[in-house]
Order: structure tokens, then C-alpha cells, then sequence
């Protein structure tokens, strides 16, 4: 047999297995099997060989497969705004940008020293009793148009697997993967770091610009995975930092002798790569201070918290970083907040990651305190969803702090790199606010589909001014004055920022997740003398400071990306 | 519509799969989780096959349904649902052969984590066609030279293979998944049985 009739022979007898054949075909093969011997043990030789690999086993596919896919897939949609299931995922920068779920960093000084500090976390455990309120609510604080569709719980069984450990909210549960980087790693990471340190660069003069200013910011924006605390609580070996610390499935594993630079283009913190944890939990508090005695003070304020509140540390860790990143102490508090000490050549600081209910508890307890005088930043706006968020804040909280106390305050929000491509400073004294900060602000108010900013805006400014008499706090004193005036020595800031929020402006919170982050820098600095003489004596409040879940519309509720809603009780 | 689903083990009901794509375009994840059920087992074992190892199977499994969330929108229905979805999953397999610099070895008796798919083969392989001891550790032995004849094979060749003979295409299929005609899966898989046998050839004869 030719070798070309022998391999026409043996492709037909191939399909002959198979039963490819026509009936002519298979009659044919069959009278030439009967026929020729060659053919009957080409026949017999290839049937034997696919017998056996048909005889091989199969696998079931692993257990865990389809909770890792949840995972990710739940991951992707914060990280690569796979917000819509039907929708696959587009390139271009700025949609990305647009679409990214991550972090909004808030800069503020503090003054007062590091019992505000106290009062913050007393705070934070306050806020462990409105969680109940939170979360009851939690369907409450859906976005109005985001995420989609795709937040209806994604794969219940897998979800009813994970149990409990699937609530929702950063209190509630810190198994969450909180945040994620964009995918788009270098961009992110190029942004955060130009406006970090454009923001440090243009902060002299109000808060000491320092090299771990800009290394807290570096390191806020960090993100990782999906660490939680009790992974935190596990002493991790450098390999085992190595793929989890890397945010996105499929980003890269950077090799640890990478140079900083590299590193930090995939979200790696460098304390977090050296101390051998990770810097991405939700309600993390990195706090440094100028001296080892402040530290000592704040610590010895931990631990009294943590007494009262039964709150026992998982870990106490004292890490030697010898480049330029100060010894730190480190606290895990189970469950609660994470609280890191640093300490800092030239200010005390702290860095702070918190959700959404954490960021109330901080914000209603510097508002307790009577003499604070605070600078506010928010440095970089990652998330279009935060973006909402921190506008919420900026309006129904720190305006109001901007407009009661005196001295050189300034707050920015936005940046070049977020995903509004807006950004501005507000200063109250000093130069003049520049128009496009206001254009900014607008561009950081969320808006309902089809509505302009404008009109969002002058129904904020309706909301706040019918709401405005019933917190019983006085106006502002530039409530009537024309924003942009570089002379006055008042808060330049637009009109709607001089005056009382209102508690339930509404729209501005349909948009907040419960389970949104925004990440804090907090720097605590003991004010001057003459600053504490100016402090107004303003009483303490214990309202709540930002989002009123009832006042949201049921029917335009919508289920959470993480989680479904869940009592703490339960 | 998706509490049965919810509240307990996957009903069942055995869903079309144009339905349930439907149903995921329009945001139900639940559909996706049902389409994952359905294919996870198929899909893995066909990555498995591809590749040859389990870690990597898993890691190519998980891709194919990540992959084919993102790009549901795409999916223009030509096709059945399962023929796209093993595209998805042939094509990254063979990106990952090609990008392979190196092979590693299973061991039978390696380390292995329970649970996430790096459990010693042996604890995972259920072959009941030699219930003894001695002829389990035949079967294994024999596996072992197939599946070392497998991996010796061309990546397309070996495509053709894994999806006849052990997930059970016909030609058509796998030319709709291979995006071939029917006649080169036809070829293709001659010459693949032709190359395999000559493989096996010395322990088989």
C-alpha cells in the first residue's frame, strides 16, 4: 500500500471509529477491513489507541473552583468596573479610570493632639452600635446606577458557602476583599503618584511637607487583593507575600529584589512588602508620630480602648525597616480596626483606611471636638463611586468644621488621575480659589442619568437650605459672599460648602455602597497656642454625620455589590 | 427567580444554555453560576488534558469562565454557548502550552492541598475499571504512558484528541471550537491517532 493510500486509509478508518462516516464510506472501509489484513490491524492498532485514552480518568473540577471564580469575579468588578455582567470589559483609559472601584484618599490636619486621636477610635467603636442600623439599611444605600445588575448576588452558592463570613460592611466583616487597583496598574499608580506628591509639593506652609507624607500617600495608594485579618494575623513569609499582594488575578508577580519603583507600579507597599503584611485593609490606621513618646502615649491609648472594649490585639509587631521608613508598632485588632504606629522624623500622622460607617465614626468624633482645626485634602480620587462618597463627606461634614473654625484651613479634592479628571484646592484664607476647583466640585457631584451637575447642584443647594435651620447651627458668616474672592480672608469655597448641610441632601448618598472605602490620611499635629485660642467652642454633636439610609427610595435600591444585607445579630 | 438556587444545591432542572446566557446578559448571576455548574467539570478536565496539570487546569478553568463572563456580550449565539466556551478554554490552553518554558511533573504522591485542586493525583483519580490494588497501579502505569504519549503530542494535535476522545465532540463541534472545517478536524485527527499510536506503540503492541 502506498504511503498516501495508507494515510487516506487510515484518516477514514479514524472516522470510521468515530462514526464520521457516511453509509457509503462505512461500507467501503468495512469491505477493504474484511478484505485486507493491513487495513484490519491499522483498524484494530487505532482502536486500541483511542480505547485508551478514552480509558483515561476524569477529574471533577476542584471544589473551591467556583468560589475562587466568585471571588474574582466579584474582585473584577470593583478593580475593572465590571459593573454589568452583559457587558465585557472596555479599554480606554479614562472609562477605566471611570469604572475603577478603589480608594478616595483624604488628606486632613488635625490639631489637638493624639487625644483626638482617642476620640476617633472611641468613635469607631461607637460606630459598632449603628452597624445593626447599617446594615439593616444596607439595601438601602445601593448605587442608584452602579454597579448593576451584576451585584445580584453572584453565585449564591458559593455565596451561601462562605456563610456568614459574607457580610456585608468593613465592621461587619473583614473577610471582604474592601478595594482593588485598577488593572491598569501603571496609570494608577503614576497618577496617585504625581498627585501625592503634587499635593505634599503644594502643601508648604500648612502641613509640613515630608518625605513620609509622601510615603503615606504612596502607600495608601497600595491596594491589595483581598488580605484579611485573619490573614493578617498569620506571620507571612516573603513568599507568601509575593502572589496575594499583588492586586488583580492576572497581574504579574513582581520579584521581590524589584527596585521600589517597579514594585509600587504594582500596588506594593514597601512596608507592607517589608513588614511582611499588607496595607489594603479596610480599616486600617497607620498612625505615626513625631516622637516615640507621642507614640507611647497613643499606644498606651490603644491598649486603653482595647481594654474597655474587650478588644484583644492579634499581633503586636514591631518591624526595623531600615530605609527610610520609620519603625512601626503594629496593632490587629480583631475585627475592628487595624491600628499601625509609625513614628515620623516630622509630624505625627496617621493613615487611616476605613469603610464608609468608620469614616462617619472619625468625622462625628472630630466634630465632638470642640478645638480641632483640620486640613482637608482629598488627594486622589480613585473611584468614581468614592468620588461620591468623599463629596458626601466634603459637604455634609468637613464644610461645616471649614466654616466654624479659623485659621489657615484648605481642603482639595480630585486630581488629575481620577476619574473625573478634575481638581482643585479650596483655601479659606489665602489665595483665591481658582474657578476650576468649582467646576470640579461639580464634576464630583454625583448626578442621576440625564441629569447635569447644575441641576444636581441646585437641588443640593434647595435640600440644604430647607434643611439647613433644623441642626441648629448657625450659618456661616460667608454664606452671602461671592466664592472666588481671593481678598476676603473667608472660606473661598463654593457657596454650597460655606453653608449647613444637610443631613439628608439625599441623592448625594443613594450612591454610596456601605461597603465603599475611602482611605484617610489623617495628620495630627499639635496645634499652636493661638490656634487653640481660636478654636470656637463649639458643642460636641453625636449626629451622624453623613448618610441617612431611610431617607433613600426603596425602589431605586439596589442590591449590593458585596454581600447581601445582613443584621449583625444574626 | 433565582431563590430555589439560593436556598440549596443546584435544582435539577437542567436549563438551556441560550436561556441562561440570556439571563446572564441581563445581569443574573445566578445564570452564570448554573452555566458554571453545568461545564466546570468538562471544562477543567479538558484544560487538564491540554496542559497536563492540574494546577494549571484549574488556573485555565477559572480563566475560561472569567473570560467568558467579560465577554458574554460577544457571544453571538452562531454557536452553541458550550462550543464558544470551549474555544474560550482550548485557546488559552494552547497559549499556555505555547508560553510554557518548562513541564512539570505530577507526582502521583505529591504535595498537595485538599481542596484546591493540588491534591495527590492518586487521591483524586477514581478508576474503576481495576478495582485491585495491582491492577490500579497497572491502570496508573498505563495512564501515565498515555498521558506522557499526550504530552509528546503537537498542541493542535492534542486539542483534536482531548476533545474526541475524552470529552466526546463530534467532528463538527470540534471544528466550530477549533474554528477549522470538519475535514481538517478529520485529517487532524488521523494524524493525532496516528502519532499517539506510534508513541504507545512499544508498550501497546
Amino acid at each position: 500500500m502506498l504511503p498516501q493510500d495508507k494515510d487516506k486509509l487510515g484518516e477514514q478508518l479514524s472516522a470510521y471509529l468515530d462514526g464520521e462516516l457516511n453509509d457509503s464510506e462505512s461500507a467501503e472501509v468495512e469491505r477493504r477491513v474484511a478484505a485486507e489484513p493491513e487495513a484490519r490491524e491499522m483498524l484494530e492498532a487505532l482502536r486500541r489507541t483511542v480505547e485508551s485514552v478514552r480509558a483515561l480518568p476524569h477529574l471533577a473540577a476542584p471544589d473551591h473552583l467556583l468560589d475562587e471564580l466568585t471571588d474574582r469575579m466579584e474582585r473584577a468588578q470593583l478593580l475593572n468596573g465590571m459593573s454589568d455582567g452583559a457587558e465585557p470589559v472596555r479599554g480606554g483609559r479614562r472609562s477605566r479610570w471611570r469604572l475603577v472601584a478603589s480608594a478616595a484618599i483624604v488628606v486632613f490636619a488635625v490639631g489637638g493632639g493624639f487625644w483626638a486621636f482617642r476620640e476617633m477610635t472611641d468613635s469607631i467603636s461607637r460606630t459598632e452600635q449603628r452597624v445593626a442600623l447599617v446594615e439593616e439599611n444596607a439595601s438601602d444605600w445601593a448605587p442608584a446606577e452602579t454597579p448593576g445588575a451584576a451585584s445580584r448576588g453572584v453565585m449564591p452558592e458559593a455565596r451561601r458557602r462562605a456563610g456568614r463570613g459574607a457580610k456585608r460592611g468593613v465592621i461587619a466583616d473583614s473577610k471582604e476583599p474592601v478595594y482593588g487597583f485598577p488593572a491598569e496598574r501603571r496609570e494608577a499608580r503614576l497618577g496617585t503618584e504625581v498627585e501625592s506628591e503634587g499635593v505634599v509639593a503644594r502643601d508648604k506652609g500648612a502641613v509640613a511637607p515630608s518625605k513620609t507624607d509622601i510615603e503615606a500617600l504612596r502607600s495608601l495608594a497600595y491596594v491589595g487583593p483581598q488580605s484579611t485579618a485573619e490573614e493578617l494575623g498569620k506571620k507571612r513569609t516573603r513568599a507568601e507575600v509575593r502572589r496575594p499582594i499583588v492586586a488583580g488575578a492576572a497581574a504579574p508577580v513582581y520579584p521581590l529584589e524589584a527596585p521600589l519603583e517597579e514594585k509600587l507600579h504594582y500596588g506594593v507597599d514597601r512596608r507592607a512588602v517589608r513588614g511582611h503584611r499588607f496595607a489594603n485593609e479596610a480599616m486600617q490606621l497607620d498612625v505615626s508620630f513625631a516622637s516615640a513618646h507621642d507614640r507611647t502615649r497613643a499606644q498606651t491609648q490603644l491598649n486603653a480602648f482595647m481594654l474597655d472594649n474587650d478588644i484583644q490585639p492579634l499581633e503586636q509587631a514591631i518591624t526595623d525597616d531600615t530605609d527610610a521608613v520609620p519603625p512601626s508598632a503594629t496593632f490587629f485588632v480583631e475585627g475592628r480596626a487595624h491600628l499601625n504606629f509609625g513614628e515620623s522624623a516630622d509630624g505625627v500622622q496617621v493613615l487611616a483606611r476605613l469603610g464608609a460607617p468608620e469614616l462617619d465614626a472619625l468625622v462625628e468624633g472630630m466634630r465632638a471636638s470642640s478645638d480641632l482645626r483640620m486640613q482637608l485634602a482629598v488627594g486622589d480620587i480613585v473611584a468614581a463611586s468614592n468620588a461620591d462618597r468623599v463629596r458626601e463627606v466634603l459637604r455634609t461634614s468637613f464644610a461645616r468644621q471649614f466654616a466654624r473654625h479659623d485659621g489657615p484651613t484648605e481642603y482639595r479634592f480630585g486630581s488629575a488621575a481620577d476619574s473625573t479628571g478634575a481638581g482643585g484646592t479650596f483655601r479659606r484664607r489665602g489665595r483665591a480659589m481658582p474657578r476650576s476647583a468649582l467646576k470640579a466640585m461639580d464634576t464630583l457631584r454625583p448626578t442621576k442619568a440625564g441629569e447635569s451637575a447644575e441641576s444636581s447642584r441646585d437641588r443640593d443647594r434647595a435640600g440644604r437650605k430647607s434643611d439647613a435651620p433644623a441642626n441648629g447651627r448657625p450659618r456661616a458668616q460667608t454664606d452671602s459672599e461671592e466664592p472666588i474672592d481671593a481678598s476676603s480672608g473667608d472660606l473661598t469655597g463654593p457657596p454650597e460648602d460655606r453653608k449647613e448641610p444637610a443631613p439628608d441632601s439625599g441623592d448625594a448618598t443613594k450612591s454610596l455602597a456601605a461597603d465603599d472605602v475611602i482611605t484617610v490620611v489623617i495628620s495630627l499635629r499639635t496645634p499652636p497656642a493661638e490656634a487653640k485660642a481660636d478654636a470656637p467652642a463649639a458643642p460636641p454633636t453625636t449626629q451622624p454625620v453623613t448618610t441617612q439610609p431611610a431617607t433613600h427610595s426603596p425602589a431605586t435600591s439596589r442590591p449590593m455589590t458585596r454581600g447581601e444585607p445582613t443584621r449583625s445579630s444574626e | 427567580m433565582g431563590n430555589a438556587v439560593t436556598e440549596g444545591p443546584l435544582p435539577a432542572v437542567r436549563f438551556e444554555d441560550a436561556v441562561l446566557v440570556e439571563r446572564v446578559r441581563d445581569g443574573d448571576m445566578e445564570a452564570f453560576g448554573l452555566l458554571v455548574a453545568k461545564y466546570q467539570d468538562r471544562v477543567y478536565n479538558t484544560c487538564w488534558r491540554m496542559c497536563g496539570h492540574v494546577e494549571d487546569a484549574r488556573d485555565l478553568t477559572q480563566d475560561t469562565f472569567f473570560k467568558a463572563y467579560q465577554a458574554i456580550a460577544l457571544f453571538q449565539g452562531r454557536s452553541g454557548f458550550y462550543t464558544w466556551l470551549f474555544r474560550i478554554a482550548v485557546n488559552l490552553a494552547l497559549s499556555h502550552r505555547r508560553k510554557a518554558k518548562y513541564r512539570r511533573t505530577q507526582s502521583l504522591d505529591g504535595e498537595g492541598n485538599p481542596g484546591t485542586g493540588s491534591e495527590p493525583l492518586r487521591d483524586r483519580v477514581e478508576d474503576v475499571s481495576a478495582p485491585s490494588p495491582v491492577g490500579r497501579a497497572m491502570a496508573a502505569e498505563m495512564h501515565q504512558q498515555i498521558e506522557r504519549a499526550l504530552d509528546a503530542l503537537d498542541p493542535d494535535h492534542r486539542a483534536v484528541i482531548v476533545l474526541r476522545d475524552i470529552e466526546g465532540f463530534d467532528y463538527a463541534e470540534i471544528a466550530g471550537i477549533l474554528d477549522v472545517a470538519v475535514g481538517t478536524v478529520k485529517s487532524r485527527l488521523h494524524r493525532a491517532r496516528a502519532a499517539l499510536r506510534d508513541e504507545l506503540n512499544p508498550d501497546m503492541d
